[in-house]
């Protein structure tokens, strides 16, 4: 618990702002294949939401710690999908209505079994599939890079972040994407 | 208004399931780094050599299984071994001839299994205890249809049968690779349930998987750790990602490059 204080205490010191951010978080942009012509993945709506700091730094640079949320919206019948998030991204201000923003997050991806059978077509019959019945946390780390552009107010803002899964890797590189709305207070 | 109530309600239900087991027994390989070997066996009758075969199979691999970031499967194509012929052989005979914690690949041409010319493969895990093995056989039939498919058909048919083999069932939707069918579709890459699937069955399990590299190696298949040791790795993570950030700064700050930076 001393630690937490610590960090709230190293936190308060250089705080400029909470920020609460609301949007749509799209796993595996071009990968994931959804019809039959072989078209893919571009956008969907699986609601995020964020709670967040914003910390200066130096100069025109600040850093942007976040834990998110989001909510798979079309879940099938049998499992839900869920995702944590924490994001530690940086921003620097390129200019009154713009910030360059880069960072990694740590991904916590789970997928919740309901359990059961599925009867379905198996060669010229039908077989029963087990259905999966636990719950399953895949962890994984993401680079990003991304902007965030600011309207009227200093205190809206809409970010597009760009998670490089697999970053090390070049033969399995996949891309996510974050667009929010943030809301500084 | 309406048109707003049609997409929510589209959106929040859902008729349709994700991707299901290959079987209640077993639920997938207990590592996360699973060989293949080609048997030497004829798949003349399927329209290719058995060193395209090889070639087949990894470019199936790393085309579809082995593109997932989200899990930590590596399905490592070893080659032919010479050693092994199941020509004849059904699944059982074939599963038999299998080394532990291996997938064996080969073809057939004589096995009854094969004498449907729409059936163009197969698989059959099996696993006792914690090791586990599987086959997959081509058909390589005088009346397969296989050899009338264009390659990358034939590579989505190869991914799907080694779906089955390390733990997957079939899959609801037609342009998941997983579904029974392979005709009227383009299998460019997996969808989502492909993907759900073999995350569920080999999940990146270790909370210190910094930068993707899994600290602890190959480690258990399925995590199915309570929640408070999920809310325990999600602190400890936090906190160590919170330091490191804060380690990195007053480092700089030490060193007088903060104002540079």
């Amino acid at each position: 618990m001393k630690y937490v204080y610590l960090l709230i205490i190293i936190f308060s010191h250089n705080c400029i702002a909470e920020m609460i951010s609301s949007g749509t978080f799209v796993p595996y942009l071009s990968r994931a294949q959804v019809n039959a012509k072989g078209d893919t993945k571009v956008f969907e709506l699986n609601p995020y939401i964020g709670l967040g700091t914003q910390l200066h730094m130096s100069g025109m640079n600040y850093f942007m710690p976040e834990i998110g949320y989001s909510y798979f919206l079309n879940n099938p019948k049998n499992i839900r999908r869920e995702q944590v998030f924490i994001n530690y991204n940086f921003s620097r201000v390129l200019s009154d209505n713009f910030t360059f923003r880069y960072g990694i997050t740590n991904n916590w991806y789970r997928i919740i079994g309901k359990g059961g059978g599925i009867t379905l077509d198996n060669g010229d019959s039908k077989t029963t599939f087990p259905s999966p019945d636990k719950t399953v946390t895949s962890y994984y780390t993401t680079l990003n890079i991304g902007g965030e552009a600011f309207f009227a107010s200093r205190n809206y803002g809409l970010r597009f972040d760009l998670q490089t899964m697999s970053f090390q890797k070049l033969e399995n590189r996949a891309f996510n994407y974050l667009l929010t709305i943030n809301f500084y207070r | 208004m309406n048109i707003f109530k049609i997409i929510l309600v589209t959106l929040l239900t859902s008729n349709v399931y994700a991707f299901t087991l290959n079987s209640n027994t077993g639920k997938g390989f207990n590592k996360n780094s699973i060989d293949i070997y080609v048997a030497d066996t004829d798949c003349s009758g399927a329209g290719f050599t058995t060193e395209k075969y090889v070639t087949l199979i990894k470019s199936a691999m790393k085309r579809f299984w082995n593109a997932v970031p989200t899990s930590a499967l590596y399905l490592d194509v070893k080659g032919i071994d010479t050693s092994i012929d199941i020509d004849g052989d059904n699944h059982t005979a074939a599963i038999a001839k299998t080394k532990s914690n291996t997938i064996l690949a080969g073809c057939n041409d004589d096995a009854t299994d094969f004498d449907q010319p729409g059936i163009l493969g197969s698989a059959k895990m099996q696993c006792t205890g914690s090791t586990c093995k599987a086959v997959l056989i081509l058909n390589a039939h005088a009346n397969s249809s296989l050899k009338n498919k264009s390659e990358g058909d034939v590579e989505a048919i190869i991914a799907h049968e080694v779906g089955h083999a390390f733990g997957l069932g079939h899959s609801e939707y037609q342009y998941n690779l997983m579904y029974y069918n392979i005709s009227g579709k383009f299998q460019k890459w997996l969808g989502q349930d492909d993907i759900d699937g073999i995350t569920y069955l080999y999940p990146h399990d270790s909370e210190l998987d910094v930068l993707g590299i899994s600290l602890l190696g190959s480690c258990a298949t399925i995590n199915t750790s309570p929640k408070s040791d999920t809310t325990k790795n999600f602190l400890k993570t936090f906190l160590a990602g919170i330091f490191s950030v804060m380690f990195l700064f007053l480092t700089l700050r030490l060193f007088k490059l903060r104002d540079r930076f």
